[in-house]
C-alpha cells in the first residue's frame, strides 16, 4: 500500500494528521490550479485551504480506485470558482461584454506566431487570461491544464455539456485575439 | 505556432510564477478543523446552538492611521429593504466593541449584521484565512428558544496598502440568518437576544486574516500574542423589532398526478423575505430530475421561477425573477420519489398565487447530438415563442468565424467535430434579442419531462 493510500485510509478513519500528508503532496499542483482560476493569489489560498478541508470531510465519499489528485483538482477549480463568485468578481460569459480584441479573431488578420518570443508570449497569455471571465477560465484550466475531457467538465461543473463546449470556444476565441495565434483554435 | 503542449507549458510556467516559493498551507488547515472539531464539540452539547461567525474585512488607509472598515448594510438581495430595522446599539469589552446594526424578523427568518471594531498593533495578515477571526453567535427569543442557523450568511472581502508600525482600528462584520420556522409567535414585533462571544482559543489579534484579495500587505512580524492571555469576550443585546407573519398557503387538491408523476404539495408559507414550501414528486426513470416550478402572482408584474428555467424570457410583459430554487433536494431512486424545500423570494401578497411545474428536467451529458434533439429543442423553444433555424456543419473555422452575437451561436457536442449554427429568427417583443439567446443558451440539450401541473393557492393571513 503506497503512502497516499495509507494516508487516505487514516483520514476515513478521521485522523487529521493523515491530511498533513495529502497537503504536502498536492498543495503546489492545487494552488497552481486555483491561481490560474482566481488571478488572486489571497483567493488562490482560500480556495485550496478549504478543499483541502471539504476533501477531508469527504473523503468517504471517495472512491479509492480512482486518481485523488483528480478527484480532488477537480473540487479546487470549483471551490475557486464559488469563492469567486462569492468575492462578486465573476462576471458571466453570456453577459460580458465583448472585448473589442476580439475583432483580432479573423485569421486574415493574425500576425506570425514566430514574432512573438516565448517569454513575451507567456505575458501576452498572463494578460489574456486575467481579461477572460472566471468562467472562460475555468473551462481552460480544466481542458489545457488539467486535461480533462468535455464531458467531465460538464459533470464536475454540472452545466450542460453544449455550454462547456461552447464557452471552451469562445475562450479560445477571445485567446486567440489578444495573443494573435492561430493553432490555439484548433486544439480540441 | 502554440501547440496544446506549449499553451500547458506556458500556463503551468504562469502559475509557478504566481505561486509563492514556500508554500505552507498545513498550518492554517489543521488549525481550522482543530477549531471546526471544537465547535462541533460544543454544539454537541445541545444545552446550545451556536453560529460561528466567519467574518471579513475591508481595510482603508487614512493619513493618521490605518483602520479596516467593512462597510455593513443589508446587502441580502432577498431581504426586503424597506422592511429592515437599523439597530445600532453596541457594546464595548476590553476596548472591543460590537455593534448590532440591523435586523430584521418574519416567521421563516430573522437575519441580522453587527461590526466588531477595535485597536491593534496587529498588522494584517493577508494570507491567513479568515476563519480565524471568528465569533461564536447564539439568538434566542425572550422565553429562552434558541434559533437554529440557516441559509447561509457572512460578510464580504476587501484590500488595500496598510503602512507598517502604525496602529490599526480593525473592523468587520458579520451578517447571519437564524430559521425562525419552529417558533410560534403570534405578536408584530419580537424580542430578541443575541450573544457574541469571541473564544480565547481563537482571539482577534491573534492570526487575524483577511477574506478578501488585492491587499498588497506586507506585515513585518507575525503576532505572538499568546492566545491564552486573551480575556473571554461575551456581548449580549437584547432588543426588539418588527415581526411579519407568514401567510399560509391552501390548496384543495395537494396531491396531483399528471403523465404518471405524482406530486405532492404541502406547507406553503409566505413572508415577505421569501415563499417556502415542500414538494415530493415521483420519477420518470431513476435518475436527478428536478421539478421546474414557476410562481405566477395575482400581480401583473411578477413572475418566479427557479433556476432551472431560468427565464430571462418575460413572454407575459412579467418581470421575471431568478430568486427561485430549490434547497437540497434528496433522491431516492430506489423509491422513485424526490422531495425539497423549494425556497425562493416573494410573493408577499393577498390573494391566489399559481404554482406551476411544466417539467422535470434532467441534464444530458451526451457525446453526440442527434439532430432530433435539436428538432425536439426547436419545438420546446417554439412554444416560448423563440424560433431559431440550425445548419450543422463540420466546418471547425466556419463555426469560429460564427459572428458571437445575439442571434447567432455555434454550439456542438461532445467529443465531435459537429458544429450546429444556430441562428434565432424571431423572439418575443417582451424580451431583448440577448434574454432569448441566454434563455435558449442556458435550457438547450436538457431532457424534459412533461407534466403541466398547476396548484391553485389560496394565501390567508
Amino acid at each position: 500500500m503506497t503512502d497516499e493510500h495509507e494516508a487516505i485510509k487514516k483520514m476515513k478513519r478521521g485522523e487529521i494528521k493523515a491530511l498533513a500528508f495529502m497537503v504536502e503532496k498536492y498543495q503546489q499542483r492545487a494552488f497552481r490550479t486555483a491561481v490560474l482560476v482566481t488571478r488572486d493569489t489571497a483567493l488562490a489560498e482560500d480556495a485550496v485551504q478549504a478543499s483541502f478541508i471539504t476533501a477531508y470531510k469527504k473523503i468517504h465519499q471517495f472512491d479509492v480506485s480512482k486518481p485523488f489528485e483528480h478527484w480532488f483538482l477537480k473540487s479546487v477549480v470549483n471551490t475557486a470558482l464559488q469563492i469567486l463568485r462569492k468575492d462578486h468578481r465573476i462576471v458571466t460569459l453570456e453577459t460580458e461584454d465583448e472585448n473589442p480584441l476580439d475583432d483580432l479573431t479573423d485569421e486574415a488578420e493574425l500576425a506570425p506566431q514566430e514574432l512573438v518570443e516565448v517569454g513575451e508570449q507567456r505575458e501576452l497569455l498572463r494578460q489574456a487570461l486575467d481579461q477572460l471571465s472566471p468562467e472562460q477560465r475555468v473551462v481552460i484550466v480544466m481542458r489545457f491544464y488539467l486535461d480533462m475531457r468535455e464531458v467531465e467538465m460538464a459533470e464536475s461543473l454540472r452545466i450542460p455539456a453544449g455550454t462547456i463546449k461552447w464557452r471552451l470556444h469562445e475562450a479560445k476565441k477571445r485567446l486567440r485575439g489578444f495573443l494573435q495565434i492561430s493553432e490555439l483554435m484548433e486544439v480540441e | 505556432m502554440m501547440n496544446e503542449k506549449e499553451f500547458y507549458q506556458q500556463l503551468d510556467r504562469i502559475a509557478e510564477e504566481d505561486t509563492p516559493e514556500n508554500l505552507m498551507l498545513w498550518g492554517n488547515i489543521e488549525s481550522q478543523l482543530l477549531k471546526e472539531n471544537s465547535m462541533n464539540r460544543l454544539a454537541n452539547r445541545g444545552w446550545l446552538r451556536y453560529v460561528v461567525a466567519f467574518v471579513a474585512v475591508l481595510l482603508v488607509t487614512s493619513a493618521a492611521y490605518a483602520y479596516y472598515h467593512f462597510q455593513s448594510g443589508v446587502s441580502d438581495p432577498s431581504l426586503p429593504d424597506n422592511l429592515v430595522s437599523e439597530v445600532g446599539i453596541s457594546q464595548t469589552v476590553d476596548d472591543v466593541t460590537v455593534t448590532l446594526d440591523w435586523a430584521y424578523a418574519d416567521a421563516q427568518r430573522i437575519a441580522l449584521a453587527f461590526t466588531t471594531s477595535y485597536m491593534s498593533d496587529v498588522p494584517f495578515l493577508s494570507d491567513n484565512m479568515c476563519a480565524s477571526c471568528s465569533a461564536i453567535v447564539s439568538l434566542e427569543t425572550a422565553d429562552g428558544t434558541v434559533l437554529p442557523p440557516a441559509f447561509g450568511g457572512g460578510g464580504g472581502g476587501g484590500g488595500g496598502e496598510v503602512p507598517p508600525n502604525e496602529a490599526y482600528l480593525i473592523s468587520f462584520s458579520s451578517g447571519l440568518n437564524f430559521d425562525a420556522s419552529g417558533i410560534t409567535h403570534n405578536s408584530d414585533t419580537i424580542a430578541l437576544v443575541l450573544s457574541v462571544t469571541y473564544d480565547p482559543q481563537n482571539p482577534m489579534q491573534y492570526n487575524l486574516g483577511g477574506g478578501g484579495g488585492g491587499g498588497s500587505v506586507e506585515p513585518t512580524a507575525a503576532p505572538t500574542l499568546d492566545p491564552a492571555d486573551i480575556p473571554l469576550r461575551t456581548y449580549r443585546f437584547e432588543f426588539t423589532i418588527p415581526f411579519y407573519q407568514a401567510k399560509t398557503g391552501t390548496v384543495d387538491n395537494a396531491t396531483m398526478q399528471a403523465n404518471g408523476i405524482n406530486f405532492v404539495l404541502k406547507n406553503i408559507q409566505v413572508t415577505p423575505s421569501m415563499i417556502r414550501f415542500e414538494m415530493c414528486y415521483t420519477l420518470p426513470t431513476p435518475d436527478e430530475w428536478y421539478a421546474n416550478i414557476l410562481v405566477y402572482t395575482g400581480s401583473e408584474s411578477a413572475l418566479y421561477a427557479t433556476q432551472q428555467i431560468a427565464p430571462l424570457v418575460d413572454l407575459d410583459g412579467r418581470t421575471v425573477y431568478q430568486a427561485f430554487s430549490e434547497a437540497d433536494v434528496s433522491f431516492d431512486n430506489a423509491a422513485m420519489q424526490a422531495c425539497a424545500d423549494f425556497i425562493g423570494q416573494g410573493p408577499y401578497e393577498n390573494g391566489d398565487i399559481e404554482i406551476m411545474i411544466p417539467y422535470l428536467s434532467k441534464s444530458n451529458n451526451i457525446d453526440h447530438l442527434e439532430e432530433s434533439t435539436v428538432q425536439n429543442d426547436q419545438a420546446y423553444f417554439d412554444d416560448l415563442g423563440i424560433h431559431f433555424d440550425y445548419r450543422l456543419t463540420y466546418d471547425l473555422s466556419e463555426a469560429h468565424r460564427t459572428p458571437t452575437g445575439s442571434t447567432a451561436y455555434p454550439v456542438g457536442p461532445m467529443g465531435t467535430d459537429e458544429w450546429y449554427i444556430i441562428s434565432i429568427t424571431s423572439y418575443p417583443q417582451t424580451m431583448t434579442a440577448d434574454e432569448a439567446m441566454q434563455y435558449l443558451v442556458n435550457n438547450w440539450w436538457r431532457e424534459r419531462y412533461q407534466t403541466g401541473i398547476k396548484y391553485n393557492v389560496h394565501l390567508d393571513n
